[in-house]
């Protein structure tokens, strides 16, 4: 879900606060569509990829577009409103109830090396690095690909090369946020939830993308291990409760002592 | 800003003339025409489960008086109806007691009955203090809601330091037969709230009273409501202890105990508090709550008339509902409160505070067959201890007059 | 200038009526409680989100810290008059120390630092239980009376709104603005922008804390997703900007709709108001960016034709 951050500010040059909406909206469609149609929840994606990727598009052409121009903070605050606007029709369509996902592959586990693990936090571990190098390749080998990236770095010179702008900005903007919804779908294999959920996830997301530097996918990558080591430690030395803390101390501090990320900073480090 | 201003002067000039004219609020010399009794109740949110019985038993207990024709208030001499107002606070704190305070301010409420659960109970309880209205409650188990002086608060639910100690004695018991290692080396995880500092304190009392029996090698707190607590569970298995004895509400425990399965844990003795022989939790958790040793305020399966009387007519007006302690605690305590409403024969609050105070009630589904109130408001009534079996059964096992069967410990494959 | 001053004394004057021509109006006293109280609150926080441009999500902190400080110096038998301004002390001792780090930020970099900085604070105060109580966070046994909260309220809000008036109108203000229009510029012209952005944070805070102070007194339960909740940063990022960032009378019309809306629907539909916040957000950040003033501004400008027109606000 980071990706999808990171993605979106290095094309839109915006920050994405919605996302914490539709990671939630993935994992209450996703829940939606096992308990009213027995949809299996592996499955789920195929249609909210698809879906969000569409949603996020419209998104972008109705509304964000529209919002381009002005000060970068308009642009927090409109997807500030679409967040709020996700978060209550989720308590309105399914109050706050909290819900999760029950059935024989949530709870399966397996023995290895003496470990006992989850099944289903391997199995989004797996996606998750899978769509790390499904979206590399993406960026990397595909002609969409590359024009995103080049409307990342330098949007008039983009335009001169002839790649279309617009139609680029908005297919950003639905990839981050069907990634957002494919997020949610694996998280909801592994907690329950309530419409709260996408907002401590969010942050920490936040936190990655800054820990990596906002430009680069690697650095997303290496962002998300560092603070779940961080976190890890962290824990064995303060109460459970305060691991959330971690991250958004680590978030701060990092913003503010190296606001290009670590490895934009190892970059300018290595340049100079 | 010249604009803005006016028009604020205008709406403040408004506001004056409208408030002014508000009408004041009269009683009708020869009494009420109804009773007006309120309450919020955690609907949606993380405790819905128990507050729709919560909210289903008090309708329940104001149908039948209603049926009747209504409290008999002699003061009055006739018979009032109740009208009975809920709220839902989604289970959150600062909801509850800005509810309630609606209740008090708004809908000018005669009286209130309490709402569920700890938190929601210490939060929203500040409202019937100041207003000095009577409140009475049987879902805030917490001993500290009761110790901060306030006068017009009751509560059914005896304190969770009781419950504690219930299941310590219970414990020796099963020490005493050798079905439990002694000392028991106990790990112990509660919730961050009054509720699990209570259990927390009655185990740690009773540690230091019977160190032979009893060593805690492990003492937690987590966070209510919380996602996973798998990194908790890691302390606790790299502790050895022989029993994982935990303090959490229904989400909590369902989202626990699923973690602790999947993490291959086990110990010789599991509990969480008053949690597990809920049909919700055994349901959602299949046999990972098989053995699960609680320590409840009342449970259907106690063997005696009134109980199965009691039994029978909820399945009967709620055949969907399973008769869980949710479901006898608040009936009985919407019964007191209409009781001390005929006791005290009219609406004057001071009056019923008095009457609840010194109030004994006899013919009672509660454990102990009393319903009186301390000094500080709540009840000191005995706890049934269960442990789930196999196949969805549950025997009570303690204490002597309320046992339906044998406990099966140490935890089988332990 | 002065037929501002005389709206505003005649608008004080009529609130100051109230309790003493309606004295059994509980409900309508409570309802304009709380509407001194947001507005005061959206006031302070439009000093720093409004008049410097830098959108915090994270401002319930400071409320937060003056409602604790109260709340403990209650328990502990401190009266009032030393527990308020304490607390309000505290509130900005607070701010400077998020502040000096924080304002090394441009922008959106500061508003995602202000989320985390809010969040951590909730965290901070739920985990250290001994003084704050944790989770369930703290309760008072005694209120002040009705009336006395009613006056300080309204006392508070007094204070923040002609505050933020002198504000506008001093050099202080015009440093604001430059640092809102292009913080660079400003630098560049002189203007010690880190100090003003301080400075504005620093009286935002002290506002806050003594609205805390007064909300705890009110509410008598602090706990921290009540008190340092981000729903609590919302509404005071809402109120704003529906009435007008960055005016004076903005923040107190935003009040005044948000109290309206939450009153309404408080014991109804599930969170239908936040719902109703949220496209109101989405609508004006699209459309009319400058809130309800700047829609009352378009349609006067529509009536009369443009001479010579200075924006008003």
């Amino acid at each position: 879900m980071s990706y999808g951050l990171a993605l979106i500010y290095g094309v839109l040059k915006i920050i994405n606060l919605a996302n914490a909406g539709f990671l939630m909206l993935g994992a209450y469609v996703t829940w939606w569509l096992f308990t009213a149609y027995h949809v299996d929840p592996l499955l789920a994606p195929l249609v909210i990829i698809p879906v969000f990727f569409l949603i996020g598009v419209g998104l972008e052409r109705t509304l964000v577009r529209r919002v381009l121009g002005s000060e970068p903070i308009i642009s927090l605050l409109l997807l500030f409103g679409v967040w709020l606007v996700l978060q209550n029709l989720a308590y309105v369509i399914w109050t706050g109830d909290t819900r999760s996902i029950e059935n024989s592959f949530i709870e399966s586990t397996v023995k290895l090396g003496g470990l006992q693990l989850s099944i289903p936090r391997l199995y989004v571990f797996a996606m998750g690095v899978l769509s790390l190098i499904a979206l590399q390749l993406f960026l990397t080998r595909t002609y969409l690909g590359r024009a995103i990236r080049a409307t990342a770095q330098d949007r008039d010179a983009a335009r001169l090369v002839g790649v279309d702008v617009d139609r680029v900005m908005g297919i950003a903007f639905g990839i981050g946020i069907a990634l957002a919804g494919f997020g949610g779908s694996l998280l909801s294999l592994l907690f329950s939830f309530t419409p709260d959920f996408g907002r401590v996830l969010s942050l920490k997301s936040f936190c990655i993308v800054v820990l990596g530097g906002l430009d680069s996918i690697v650095g997303v990558a290496f962002g998300s291990v560092a603070l779940a080591i961080a976190e890890a430690f962290g824990v064995r030395y303060m109460p459970a409760s305060m691991q959330d803390l971690i991250s958004f101390v680590v978030l701060v501090v990092v913003l503010v002592a190296l606001p290009k990320g670590i490895v934009g900073t190892l970059r300018s480090l290595r340049r100079g | 800003m010249r604009h803005s201003f006016l028009a604020l002067a205008a709406a403040a000039v408004a506001c004056s003339v409208v408030a002014a004219a508000t009408p004041v609020a009269t009683h009708a010399d020869n009494g009420p025409t109804e009773v007006v009794v309120g309450a919020v109740l955690p609907l949606t949110g993380e405790e819905s489960t128990v507050g729709t019985y919560y909210k289903a038993a008090y309708e329940l207990a104001t149908k039948e008086i209603n049926d009747h024709g209504g409290v008999e208030l002699r003061t009055y001499g006739r018979k009032i109806p109740v009208k009975l107002i809920i709220y839902d606070d989604k289970t959150d704190a600062a909801t509850s007691r800005n509810l309630y305070e609606r209740l008090a301010v708004q809908d000018h409420v005669d009286a209130m009955l309490g709402g569920y659960s700890t938190d929601l109970v210490q939060a929203q309880t500040v409202v019937p203090n100041q207003h000095q209205i009577p409140y009475v409650g049987g879902g805030g188990a917490a001993s500290a809601i009761y110790k901060r002086g306030f006068k017009t608060i009751f509560s059914l639910l005896a304190s969770i330091e009781n419950l504690a100690y219930t299941e310590c004695d219970f414990i020796e018991e099963m020490q005493a037969a050798k079905k439990l290692p002694k000392p028991l080396r106990m790990a112990v995880v509660f919730e961050n709230t009054p509720h699990g500092q209570d259990f927390a304190r009655g185990l740690a009392q009773r540690a230091k009273a019977k160190p032979q029996s009893f060593q805690i090698v492990m003492n937690e707190a987590f966070d209510l409501h919380g996602k996973d607590f798998t990194p908790l569970l890691q302390k606790v298995k790299a502790t050895n202890a022989n029993a994982f004895m935990a303090d959490a509400h229904l989400d909590d425990y369902i989202t626990m105990q699923r973690q602790y399965t999947q993490a291959g844990m086990h110990h010789a003795y599991i509990t969480y508090g008053a949690r597990g022989p809920d049909k919700k939790g055994r349901d959602a958790l299949g046999k990972s709550a098989d053995y699960i040793v609680a320590a409840s305020w009342w449970n259907q399966a106690i063997p005696n008339a009134a109980v199965k009387a009691f039994d029978d007519k909820w399945a009967k007006a709620y055949p969907k509902l399973n008769t869980e302690w949710y479901s006898a605690l608040p009936y009985e305590t919407a019964r007191t409160l209409y009781i001390a409403l005929t006791e005290t024969g009219s609406v004057d609050k001071a009056k019923l505070v008095e009457t609840l105070r010194h109030i004994d009630i006899r013919d009672t589904v509660l454990p102990g067959g009393h319903i009186k109130f301390p000094a500080d408001g709540q009840i000191e009534a005995p706890f049934v201890v269960t442990e789930n079996l196999p196949d969805g059964k549950t025997v009570i096992v303690y204490p002597h007059a309320e046992k339906t069967g044998e406990a099966v410990l140490p935890v089988p494959g332990s | 200038m002065a037929r501002n001053g005389a709206f505003a004394a005649i608008a004080i004057a009529a609130l100051v009526a109230v309790p003493f021509v309606a004295p059994h109006a509980e409900y309508a006293l409570d309802v304009l409680f709380l509407i001194f109280l947001y507005g005061a609150m959206a006031t302070a926080w439009n000093l720093v989100g409004g008049f410097a441009g830098q959108v915090s999500f994270g401002h319930a902190a400071f409320l937060g810290i003056g409602a604790y400080a109260t709340a403990i110096m209650t328990q502990n038998g401190i009266s009032l008059w030393i527990s308020v301004p304490v607390s309000a002390l505290l509130a900005g001792a607070y701010s400077l120390v998020i502040g000096i780090p924080a304002f090394r930020l441009r922008g959106p970099y500061f508003s995602i630092a202000t989320i985390g900085i809010g969040e951590a604070t909730r965290l901070i105060a739920r985990n250290w239980s001994s003084l704050t109580g944790g989770v369930s966070g703290l309760t008072l046994s005694s209120a002040p009376p009705l009336l006395l909260q009613y006056f300080a309220a309204l006392a508070l809000l007094v204070a923040a709104v002609g505050l933020a008036a002198w504000i506008r109108a001093s050099r202080f203000g015009y440093a604001l603005a430059a640092v809102r229009q292009d913080t660079d510029a400003a630098e560049t012209l002189g203007v010690a922008t880190t100090v003003a952005k301080t400075q504005a944070l620093f009286l935002s805070a002290c506002i806050l804390g003594v609205a805390g102070s007064v909300y705890a007194l009110h509410y008598l339960f602090v706990s921290p997703d009540s008190v340092f909740g981000f729903s609590t940063s919302i509404a005071l990022v809402i109120m704003p900007i529906i009435g007008g960032l960055g005016t004076v009378t903005g923040p107190l019309i935003g009040a005044v709709i948000y109290t309206f809306i939450r009153e309404q629907l408080a014991a109804t539909l599930a969170n239908v108001d936040l719902l109703a916040f949220g496209v109101l957000l989405i609508a004006i950040v699209v459309f009319e960016p400058r809130g309800i003033l700047g829609i009352a501004d378009r349609i006067r400008r529509m009536r009369k034709p443009p001479a010579v027109t200075v924006p008003d606000g």
